[in-house]
């Protein structure tokens, strides 16, 4: 599931993977990119990451 | 034509080589030299006891390899293990390392090196068959935004940022303290490195226990080939 991540201090955004435990951080340069391009193409969304 | 030539190295006598510490000389001069059998040691008698040569110890308080591994692994073909070269498989999907941590040593350094892998992910280190009770935190940075971020680990199922897969070369330079003691165990890993973030991650697992084994997984994906070595810190 992807979601966006929201840095408080730096008021910046990073999209990330997050599989099982592991979140993973990505960006357009990423191959990560295009695979969340093609979910995104299927009509999803990521949600913004509450720490939840 | 040499002695040896006619009747063989095997059949001389041999002076200096020893089966093992009991057939030590009694009364050794200083500068005596012996080669111990059980141990392949070349030691020297400096005129208090028998030491490695240019060591002032016997046995240096220092890193050395754990020859004692032995490997076992999930998916593929067989891991191996010879000598302390523990040799990833083909397409591994993960791959435990058994006898690696003993009362020889209370610390660790554990480093993988080469190999490669099907997807570019987390790699995860398990200690003793444990699933539970990690605590840590990954620091990192993606060098194409320079943005410094972290993530945490609450009571995670293992250290899940010990190290990177990243196609080309599997990642992992660990520092584990006290896993053979029974008390909390302490990791830091130096290189862990995926998808474009670098950084490093520390880690404690909260079980007061003695363990011998750890496992390393990658969060997705198969690992092929490169070796792991597990080297100690030695106590005494």
């Amino acid at each position: 599931m992807y979601y966006i991540h929201t840095d408080p201090l730096l008021n910046s955004t990073t999209l990330a993977l997050h599989d099982g435990e592991v979140v993973t951080f990505f960006t357009e340069q990423s191959p990560l990119h295009e695979v969340y391009l093609a979910w995104v193409a299927e009509g999803n969304t990521a949600e913004e990451w509450t720490g939840a | 034509m040499g002695i040896t030539q006619q009747i063989g190295a095997s059949s001389l006598i041999k002076p200096g080589v020893i089966d093992n510490a009991a057939a030590r000389p009694a009364s050794p001069f200083e500068g005596q030299v012996i080669f111990q059998k059980d141990t392949d040691q070349l030691l020297v008698w400096n005129g208090t006891a028998w030491v490695i040569p240019n060591s002032p110890a016997q046995n240096p308080q220092a890193l050395e390899l754990v020859t004692t591994c032995t490997v076992t692994s999930a998916g593929g073909t067989a891991a191996t293990a010879s000598g302390g070269v523990v040799t990833i498989g083909t397409g591994n999907t993960s791959v435990t390392v058994d006898n690696a941590f003993s009362a020889n040593y209370d610390n660790y350094k554990i480093v993988v090196a080469g190999g490669t892998s099907s997807t570019q992910d987390a790699l995860k280190f398990e200690i003793g068959g444990s699933t539970g009770s990690y605590y840590g935190a990954y620091l990192f940075a993606n060098y194409t935004t320079n943005t410094p971020s972290a993530l945490g680990m609450n009571n995670a199922s293992s250290f899940v940022y010990a190290g990177g897969t990243n196609i080309g070369q599997v990642v992992m330079n660990l520092e584990v303290q006290s896993p053979f003691l029974a008390k909390f165990t302490y990791i830091q890993a130096l290189s862990t490195i995926y998808q474009n973030n670098y950084g490093h991650a520390v880690c404690d697992h909260e079980v007061a226990s003695s363990y011998t084994s750890f496992k390393i997984i990658p969060n997705s994906g198969t690992i092929t080939g490169g070796t792991l070595r597990v080297y100690g810190y030695r106590n005494s």
